[in-house]
């Protein structure tokens, strides 16, 4: 966690050119620069910076944002329900479709409707998904108008940024979903089960599809760095006010106290939300729950 | 001693013998893959048209003339004018070599430096292994495209930065691989043997060590490859990459966006070969892993 | 019904990308009531697939492709599923060789037992809890109760392998297929598994089939003994026929393995099986045996009856040709 921090603080500090002049303008003086410098903290060695930085941001306090003269805190605040709206929603959509049709192509491999899928998958990770972005808007915002197209005012604005996003998380989930049931069908506990005499429904449920969650859960866990990457891009393109096209402008604007801001925060929210999905493994499989806890 | 030096030879000899077998093998294999054999045939000639770029292409990719702007493909034109009026198929051809070439210098980088990494982690454990795999492992927990764009930020736009960006986010994974096989390898006789007559480790790694990582580090590469397209493009778009008027593809894509309902052909084109390409590296990863080695298939990630 | 099951010419083929392997190529044997049937042989014998047809448990690319198993009377390659999932875990049970992936890692050890019984007698494992408890006590595992709420991984290997007995016997099986099921453990345990799993048979009074690669240990269990090679019965006769004077020339060579005098000197048998896609014609051991002929590879030999067994070997047709024993 702490490495996380020294990271992202090493990076904003690496800017080239002056913080503190960029604030001043460049019609100040070099008294007023220097002042600011100070006001900031920037004149003191760059371990102090840290220790400073580290200890502000516990406190809550990420710095204020320079284009808004408001907190960071509270520009990330407003705009994060968007995101995690976003996010919830996309992630929905890609499990509700991906999981079944993963479970389907791994029963009936052979079927054209498998092959279908998997071919879909291939082509969903090679798609760039701006793009991909885009060519939606055109099909079901210019041509058949169905959809809005940018913004946020309604639930229907929600329906094409979480579904695109959705379809980026798609590709990986359902080959993995199918691989995942395909190895899991091939367990030896699976002949166990057939060997007692238990019918095919319960075979899969209990045996099957219960083992192969482990490692999907894996992926979904791990997906969540690509959720967030994609929200950013998403949100980008559909002008949807979440975090992510807030970081793309404030890097626009180098606002860097708010760019800085936000990836502490993401980078943050990503480590809890790990630590989450550790504690959901915990719950399926046992193995691991002894090893945490013990 | 002596022992120690026949075995070393006797070995060094089977393992010669397998190599060149697995290495027919593979060509065999590779030659059986339509998919993967047809999109190295689609590589190669979008290698050869960004190379040609570099002589000819059939108008000045820079040159701009609102006159003409925005028109859909015709004959003049095959590919139709952007937003200013600048020929799009000459723009793709020099744009090429954007994409293309920062995405096979990222990619070798960032797998000369995982690599480096995996085998010093796996050859002498330890501490070494301990700091390096927790630095891997930071870094593995990032998501790419947040890292990517965070250190571009930085240290701004442009080539160079898009390079540092993908090789940083790319390395862990190869570190990661070659460790593993390099765990695998190095309780092997011949190793030990290699050791005893006292070569030096690092002929040790790289005559020995290496060559065994080969296969995974190649078949990562070629996915990483369409990553990186597809990541450079991105950040392109999102105009953090390689700046206007360059016309790296995703550049375009973000330039055209703003007459995209009109004129959908600006942002649709560039895409489509952003996308031909990214699944041509990724089918050509799919069909070196099967001809490489089946049982690798938990281990590589796609991206 | 004396015979409780009658194996007429199966054949169990696996077709595989490359050919067809002939895992169990015409096997005929019959199984009586109360014996245990031991069946011996090196990896890729058939021995396991002949217990895995037996109970039903052939999936693609594996198929039966002729003969019949008869149980009690009935043919059990004519059944439906719907059928054979009435009878295995029923009336057949089957004993598996690795303990470790042969039990669900996510559930506990005493819903898995509580599952074999839920299979058939309806409602849901948590009404078979105590039942679960007491066939693990049955399988000697002691403090039964707080084991059955552990999971797999908290158990040793032969505890293991125990609840998977307890899971092969949880409905009285009139027939107990074991499948190699000391391979997998320590020597020590593997006396103790395999006292368990006979007494186990004398209290349910079911008929066994022990399958095993450790011919020894047949000798000192098995009524009969029947030994495979390459996908075909060579030999099948009484320990006493077979430790004493072993007919073919494979069962010779595996007793002559393990020899556990001392001072005798180990032989192994040269060469390995042959593929099972195209068998050489003839007999299948020809090309690894020291007394084979001309006749030998050219025509299979058929199991014959010779001096109280039955042996597949042309050394002992007619009478002849066995100078060089």
């Amino acid at each position: 966690m702490i490495g996380a921090l020294l990271v992202v603080f090493l990076i904003m500090r690496i800017l080239p050119g002056d913080p503190a002049r960029l604030i001043a303008g460049p019609e100040a003086s070099w008294e007023d620069v220097e002042n600011i410098r100070k006001m900031l903290g920037l004149d003191k060695p760059l371990y102090i910076q840290f220790i400073e930085y580290v200890k502000s941001v516990f406190k809550g306090d990420f710095g204020k944002s320079i284009k808004y003269g408001t907190p960071v805190i509270d520009e990330i605040l407003a705009r994060l329900p968007y995101t995690i709206l976003l996010a919830v929603a996309a992630e929905a959509i890609a499990v509700a479709l991906a999981l079944p049709l993963g479970v389907y192509s791994a029963l009936k491999p052979n079927s054209t409707l498998s092959r279908f899928i998997s071919a879909i998958s291939l082509f969903g990770a090679s798609l760039p998904i701006f793009w991909l972005a885009l060519i939606l808007i055109y099909i079901f915002s210019a041509k058949l108008k169905w959809l809005p197209s940018f913004g946020a005012g309604s639930w229907k604005h929600l329906i094409l940024p979480s579904f695109t996003l959705a379809l980026l998380l798609m590709g990986n989930l359902t080959r993995i979903t199918r691989s995942s049931v395909m190895e899991a069908a091939s367990m030896n506990h699976v002949t166990t089960a057939v060997a007692k005499g238990l019918d095919n429904g319960k075979v899969l449920r209990r045996h099957v599809l219960r083992v192969s969650m482990i490692p999907i859960i894996t992926i979904m866990g791990l997906q969540i760095g690509s959720l967030l990457g994609g929200a950013v891009i998403t949100e980008t393109v559909f002008a949807w006010p979440g975090i992510g096209s807030l970081l793309i402008d404030s890097i626009f604007y180098r606002d860097y106290p708010l760019a800085q801001g936000i990836i502490l925060f993401i980078v943050l929210a990503f480590v809890i939300v790990n630590l989450a999905v550790d504690f959901i493994y915990g719950l399926i499989d046992p193995r691991v729950r002894s090893r945490t806890w013990s | 001693m002596e022992l120690a030096n026949t075995r070393y030879n006797n070995v060094l000899s089977q393992i010669k013998q397998e190599k060149t077998k697995r290495r027919r093998e593979l060509l065999e294999a590779l030659r059986k893959n339509k998919w993967a054999l047809a999109s190295l045939y689609i590589i190669i000639a979008l290698c050869a048209m960004s190379l040609v770029s570099f002589i000819y292409t059939p108008y000045n990719p820079f040159q701009f003339n609102l006159a003409i702007a925005r028109q859909p493909p015709s004959l003049s034109h095959p590919l139709g004018t952007d937003e200013l009026g600048r020929d799009i198929l000459s723009r793709i051809m020099y744009g090429g070599r954007y994409t293309l070439g920062i995405s096979f210098i990222s990619v070798t980088l960032g797998a000369l430096i995982g690599v480096a990494l995996g085998i010093l982690a796996g050859y002498y454990g330890g501490k070494v292994d301990t700091v390096i795999m927790r630095i891997v492992d930071i870094m593995l927990a990032f998501p790419t495209i947040l890292l990517a764009i965070a250190l571009v930020a930085a240290v701004g736009q442009g080539v160079k930065s898009l390079i540092l960006a993908i090789s940083i986010t790319t390395f862990p994974v190869y570190a990661r691989l070659v460790r593993g096989t390099v765990l695998q390898i190095v309780n092997e006789d011949y190793i030990t043997a290699a050791k005893l007559i006292g070569l030096s480790s690092y002929k040790i790694m790289v005559k020995h060590v290496l060559p065994n990582t080969m296969s995974v580090i190649i078949v990562q590469m070629s996915y990483y490859m369409g990553l990186s397209i597809l990541l450079a493009s991105a950040l392109g778009f999102l105009g953090l990459g390689v700046p206007p008027p360059k016309p790296e593809w995703g550049t375009m894509i973000g330039g055209g966006r703003t007459y995209f309902f009109s004129t959908p052909h600006i942002v649709v084109i560039p895409g489509i070969f952003i996308f031909i390409t990214s699944l041509a590296f990724n089918l050509l990863g799919d069909g070196l892993r099967e001809a490489l080695d089946p049982k690798l298939r938990g281990l590589l990630r796609r991206g | 019904m004396n015979i409780v099951l009658d194996v007429r010419n199966l054949k169990v083929y696996y077709e595989l990308g490359n050919g067809v392997v002939k895992a169990v190529d015409n096997v005929s044997f019959q199984l009586y009531k109360g014996e245990v049937l031991g069946i011996a042989g090196e990896s890729g014998s058939g021995k396991s697939t002949l217990g895995q047809a037996i109970a039903g448990l052939i999936r693609p690319p594996g198929r039966i492709v002729g003969g019949q198993i008869l149980f009690k009377g009935k043919n059990l390659l004519e059944l439906r599923e719907s059928e054979w999932r009435k009878i295995r875990g029923k009336e057949i049970g089957v004993i598996f060789q690795d303990p470790n992936s042969y039990l669900n890692p996510v559930y506990t050890v005493g819903f898995q037992v509580a599952e074999a019984v839920e299979a058939h007698n309806g409602g849901s494992p948590k009404h078979y809890i105590h039942k679960a408890i007491e066939l693990l006590k049955m399988v000697r595992i002691a403090d039964a109760p707080r084991r059955a709420i552990n999971y797999p991984f908290q158990l040793s290997g032969g505890m293991k392998q125990r609840v998977l007995t307890s899971i092969a016997i949880a409905n009285k099986p009139e027939l107990i297929i074991a499948d190699e099921p000391t391979s997998a453990l320590d020597v020590t345990v593997q006396a103790e598994v395999v006292e368990l799993l006979l007494e186990l048979k004398k209290e349910l009074g079911s008929s066994m089939i022990f399958i095993t690669h450790d011919l020894p240990l047949l000798l000192e269990i098995a009524d009969r003994i029947m030994v495979m090679y390459a996908g075909k019965i060579v030999e099948l006769g009484s320990p006493h026929h077979i430790r004493n004077n072993p007919l073919h020339p494979y069962t010779r060579g595996l007793l002559e393995s393990v020899r556990y005098e001392r001072k005798a000197k180990l032989k192994s048998i040269p060469g390995s099986i042959p593929s099972l896609i195209s068998p050489p014609p003839g007999c299948r051991f020809a090309p690894r045996c020291p007394f084979a002929n001309e006749k030998c590879r050219k025509i299979e030999p058929s199991l014959r009856q010779v001096d109280g067994r039955l042996v597949a070997c042309h050394l002992f047709n007619e009478g002849g040709n066995d100078g060089q024993r």
